[in-house]
Formats: C-alpha cells, sequence, structure tokens
C-alpha cells in the first residue's frame, strides 16, 4: 500500500493519520471538526474531505444530521421548557442549550421575554464545549439585536448540516439565487441544519422550501434548471 | 421387523441396550425431526441426509462423506477454469489461495472457493428518521443498522464521563430471546471499544439492528452494517471494525463466510472483529511505537465448537487477510456521496 503524502481534499475515513506531527517543530496547528490528536500525529475521527484553510487550519468537511455546537454559529432552536433564569433550546445537538433569560437587547429582570414550548428562536452560541450544555445568546456580540429572536409564521424544515452550509455559502448559493430573481421570500438557516422559509402566500413557502430540500446533491447549474422547472409549473 | 421411522428406531434401541445396532453406529445425534426412514436393518452404513446437523466429526470416513457431498453439489470445475474465475470476479469479492485450495480439493454448494467470500453491498442513510443508517449485506444475509443519537442522559449504571452505547437487536421473526441478548452484548462491546467514548460525555448513543435476511454470517454482518452506520451518524471513531466469519472443518480446511447451511456442517466456526487499514502520512519505514503493522491487532473473537489450536490460528490468518479486502471495500463506499 503505498502511503500518500498529503492527503488535503481526499476523503477520508475515521482511523487515517492526516499529519505527522514529529517532521514539523515549532508550528502551530489549527485543528477543527473532526480531527484529534493522538500522541505524535493527528488522525480523523469521521469519515469526509479533509481540507486545509493556509497557513495551520486543518479540518474534516462532512455532513451530517446532528449538530455538534461550535461557538460562534447562528442556529435555529425549539424551546423546550421554561426556567427561571433561562430557557432550555433545543438545536440537535448531544445536549440541550440554555438561553439566558436576559440575553436579549435591553433584557432586563422587568421585561422578560415570554416564550411557549415550541418556539422557534434564531440564536448565536456563546459557549460549547462537549462536557456541559451549550449556552446561546440573542443579541450579537455587541449587545444588539441583530435579527436574533424569535421567528414568526413561516415553515421550518430540517436539512443535513451540508446543506446548510451550502446555503450560507458566499457568493451566494445558486438555488437561492435563481429563486430570489423570481420570487420573494425570506430565510433563516441555522447551522444546526433547520432552515425557517417565510413569503407571502402558501404556495411560494412550499415551492421555496421544495426547492432548497432538493438541492443538496446538485451542482449549480443542476440547481438552476430544476428552479426553473418549478416555477414554470407554479405559472 | 418393521422398521418405521428413524427417530423411534434409535430410541428404542438406546433404551433397551441392544447389542447389535441397526444403525450405523457412527451417526449417534440424529435430528429428533427426521423425515428419511432408514432401510430395513443393512450393515453398510446409510447415507446420510444431506443437510445434518454438525455430526460430520463422529462420522467415520470423514473424507467419503465429502465426497459425497460433491457428488450432489456442482461438478468440480477444473483448475484451469478457476483460474478464468479469478480474473472475472471483482477484487473485494474474490481472494484466492491456490496452493491451499488444491490441498483441500472442497467444493462449496455455491460454488465458492474456500477463501471466497459472497458479493457485499452496503447503502448509508436510507432511513429518513434515524441520525445514521446503513444496510450492509453478503450474499442472502442482510442486516438494516440505525443510529439514534448522541442524546442527553446516560442510564443509570454507566459511567457519566464516558458516552454509553445502547444496542437493541430485532430478529426477522420470532421473540426476543437469550441469543438476542448475547449478539446485543456481544456488538455493543466491540462497539465501544471503536467509538471515542471521551468526546461526549454523559450521552447515549441507540444502535438499533434489524435482521432482514439470515444466510449465515448475521453477527460479522450486523457488525459492519453498525459501523457504517456510525461513520453515517458522524459519531467520533478511533478506527473502524471489519467482522468476518471463518469456519474450520474436521480436517482443518477453513473456508470465509460459510452460509447457514455450511454453518451447521462445520466443525467449529468463529466470528472475527479487526480494525481497519489505515491511510497514513507516516514517513515509509518510521519505527513507531507499534513493532507491528496496526491491521495485527484484534477486536473481537467469537467462536462456537471445539476446534485444535493450531485451527485457531489458521483463522485467524486467514480472517485478517479477508479483512484487509473488506476494509477497502467500506473505504471506497464511505467515500461515495449518500444520497
Amino acid at each position: 500500500m503505498d502511503t500518500p503524502t498529503n492527503l488535503v481534499d481526499k476523503p477520508v475515513v475515521p482511523g487515517d493519520v492526516v499529519l505527522d506531527l514529529s517532521t514539523m517543530a515549532n508550528q502551530t496547528i489549527k485543528l477543527g471538526a473532526g480531527l484529534r490528536q493522538d500522541c505524535d500525529t493527528i488522525s480523523a475521527m469521521k469519515a469526509g474531505k479533509l481540507r486545509l484553510s493556509k497557513p495551520n487550519k486543518y479540518w474534516i468537511e462532512s455532513s451530517q444530521k446532528r449538530y455538534v455546537p461550535c461557538v460562534e454559529d447562528t442556529v435555529l432552536g425549539i424551546v423546550v421548557d421554561t426556567k427561571p433564569d433561562n430557557f432550555l433550546v433545543d438545536i440537535k445537538g448531544p445536549n440541550l442549550a440554555f438561553l439566558p433569560v436576559l440575553a436579549f437587547e435591553g433584557g432586563t429582570r422587568r421585561n422578560i421575554p415570554k416564550f411557549e414550548i415550541g418556539t422557534l428562536i434564531y440564536a448565536r452560541v456563546v459557549k460549547a464545549n462537549s462536557i456541559m450544555n451549550p449556552e446561546l445568546s440573542c443579541t450579537d456580540a455587541g449587545g444588539k439585536a441583530a435579527e436574533f429572536g424569535p421567528l414568526k409564521d413561516g415553515y421550518m424544515f430540517e436539512t443535513s448540516t451540508g446543506l446548510a452550509r451550502m446555503l450560507l455559502s458566499s457568493p451566494m448559493c445558486p438555488v437561492l439565487e435563481a429563486l430570489g430573481k423570481k420570487l420573494s421570500f425570506e430565510t433563516a438557516v441555522g447551522l444546526n441544519g433547520r432552515v425557517w422559509v417565510n413569503a407571502s402566500s402558501p404556495s411560494n413557502v412550499i415551492l421555496v422550501s421544495n426547492a432548497i430540500m432538493r438541492s443538496e446533491f446538485l451542482s449549480g447549474t443542476q440547481q438552476r434548471i430544476m428552479v426553473e422547472k418549478l416555477m414554470d409549473r407554479l405559472q | 421387523f418393521p422398521v418405521v421411522e428413524g427417530v423411534s428406531i434409535h430410541n428404542r434401541f438406546t433404551n433397551l441396550k441392544a447389542p447389535t445396532l441397526i444403525l450405523n453406529p457412527s451417526v449417534p445425534n440424529l435430528p429428533r425431526a427426521s423425515e428419511k426412514p432408514f432401510a430395513s436393518s443393512p450393515p453398510t452404513p446409510p447415507t446420510p441426509p444431506l443437510r445434518s446437523p454438525s455430526s460430520s466429526g463422529a462420522l467415520r470416513n470423514p473424507s467419503k462423506h465429502l465426497l459425497e457431498k460433491e457428488k450432489v453439489s456442482e461438478s468440480r470445475v477444473s483448475n484451469l477454469s478457476q483460474l478464468a474465475l479469478l480474473w472475472i470476479l471483482p477484487p473485494y469479492c474474490l481472494l484466492s489461495n491456490w496452493a491451499g485450495m488444491r490441498a483441500m480439493g472442497m467444493d462449496r454448494l455455491d460454488g465458492r472457493n474456500a477463501n471466497q467470500m459472497r458479493p457485499l453491498t452496503c447503502s448509508r442513510n436510507l432511513l429518513h428518521r434515524a441520525h445514521g443508517s446503513a444496510r450492509w449485506s453478503q450474499g442472502d444475509t442482510i442486516v438494516l443498522a440505525a443510529v439514534y443519537g448522541p442524546k442527553a442522559g446516560t442510564r443509570k449504571g454507566d459511567d457519566p464521563e464516558k458516552a454509553s452505547i445502547e444496542v437493541i437487536w430485532k430478529p426477522k421473526t420470532g421473540q426476543i430471546g437469550k441469543q438476542e441478548k448475547e449478539y446485543e452484548m456481544i456488538l455493543k462491546r466491540t462497539l465501544q471499544s471503536i467509538c471515542l467514548l471521551t468526546s461526549h460525555p454523559n450521552t447515549t448513543t441507540s444502535v438499533i439492528v434489524q435482521v432482514v435476511g439470515d444466510d449465515g454470517s448475521l453477527l460479522p454482518c450486523a457488525i459492519n452494517a453498525s459501523c457504517a452506520a456510525l461513520v453515517d451518524a458522524g459519531i467520533p471513531l478511533k478506527h473502524l471494525a471489519v467482522a468476518i466469519c471463518c469456519g474450520l472443518s474436521e480436517t482443518g480446511s477453513v473456508i470465509l463466510d460459510p452460509t447457514k447451511v455450511e454453518e451447521q456442517k462445520m466443525q467449529a466456526f468463529m466470528h472475527l472483529v479487526f480494525p481497519n487499514s489505515p491511510l497514513a502520512v507516516l514517513p515509509e519505514g518510521s519505527s513507531s511505537k507499534h513493532d507491528e503493522p496496526f491491521e495485527h491487532g484484534i477486536i473481537t473473537s467469537v467462536t462456537h465448537g471445539a476446534m485444535p489450536e493450531r485451527g485457531y490460528f489458521n483463522c485467524l490468518d486467514r480472517g485478517r487477510a479477508a479483512s484487509a479486502a473488506i476494509s477497502e471495500f467500506l473505504r471506497r463506499s464511505l467515500q461515495k456521496d449518500g444520497s
């Protein structure tokens, strides 16, 4: 078996050794999702593609149905329970997340928002490690609301994390661009694999949701063709 | 003296402890419900029924028994045409050991040689609600595995500093009994050794295994399916697990991936689970702490039946060689996009 010199941008499975630290001395390497350090080697924990962002960031790109919470991710959570100090929010991760009752713009003890069980919330992950429950916040780093908060009306559906990342990529992903040329709608995409769509009429909402759900494994041109076909059926 | 049914004759004579036995003395444990009545009092041994349980060890003339079996199975293919078969069949379901095969000279009922596995298929991401799912088939043995998790909370007795894995085995028919509990325990221990339990402390991952078809080599098929389902769900793993079933006949010859019929005829068979062979960017000849390559480890070994020590190690070697091919197949199927 020939040993590959470089596994970057190649598919790896759990157990593959992707970096040998004994040959790289005095370098700082940042490890992202899916990699772990095993004495002198870095090996993969998940199956996916190994990516490198120069100079020193390595991670494994893979798409799952569950979410691993990371700091500064924007997620869509569903309120599961309310406590005196925080709301318990489900973000499709291994643990329930806490959303402090005061983590809203201008939040004081006097104007605590009242969320029912089942409310959809767009929030930002503030603390996340594997041991504790993650913590969310509905303000950005400067304390402003910045579109965070509960989402009313519309329709929410679940996708894989890979599709959510594709929808949030810049330049804008082809399916959203093609839909935006003909229809007006608003979407909120959570990196935990939840997408919320709202439009003026239910048929538009259904059309946008279907287009997004079908676009996961299509290339750019295929996505545009699919959107055109859906539009033709509407008119 | 009317001969009515094989079973009743046997019972009657053993009860009376008659000195002269009508039956062939070297076939002591007949199946309880034998459909085949014996011919009237022959001193020569009757032909044993084709699907007798593993009493082959007690036969007086084992090679003769094998010869009879061969007559019923497909006609013996010459070595040359077997060589031709080698090149036609795809690599991952064919391994061959020429010297060994000529020495054994044994044909299997479905025409495979001793080192040949049944065709493997693996498909992932089949189930909509499960967080990870995989369907693994080896010939007619098909197993569907679904993974849910990680979910918050462990069960009462388990260590909260580690993730816990719970396995539910669902047989194709019938109620859940001791055999299923045994499979669950073996599967749980195997999966616990490949998962990184400290990456998600205080969580539970559930693995549900549904048997869709059972034609021998069921436990290895389930282990392969569960491993693929864990990868599909994104559970962090140390490495992959590759499982294989080896059967050992009384002559000492090893066959891989036996069918249900073959398993019942074997003197002993075992299920072996090895770690997969990883790709590594380590430089050639780097003398790491491991003196042996990684693939020489073994995760699980479950044996049924009595076998000599040499036979066990023989099976281990064959199984390890075959696991390299399965590991390559698993790697390729994991790299394809699931849809």
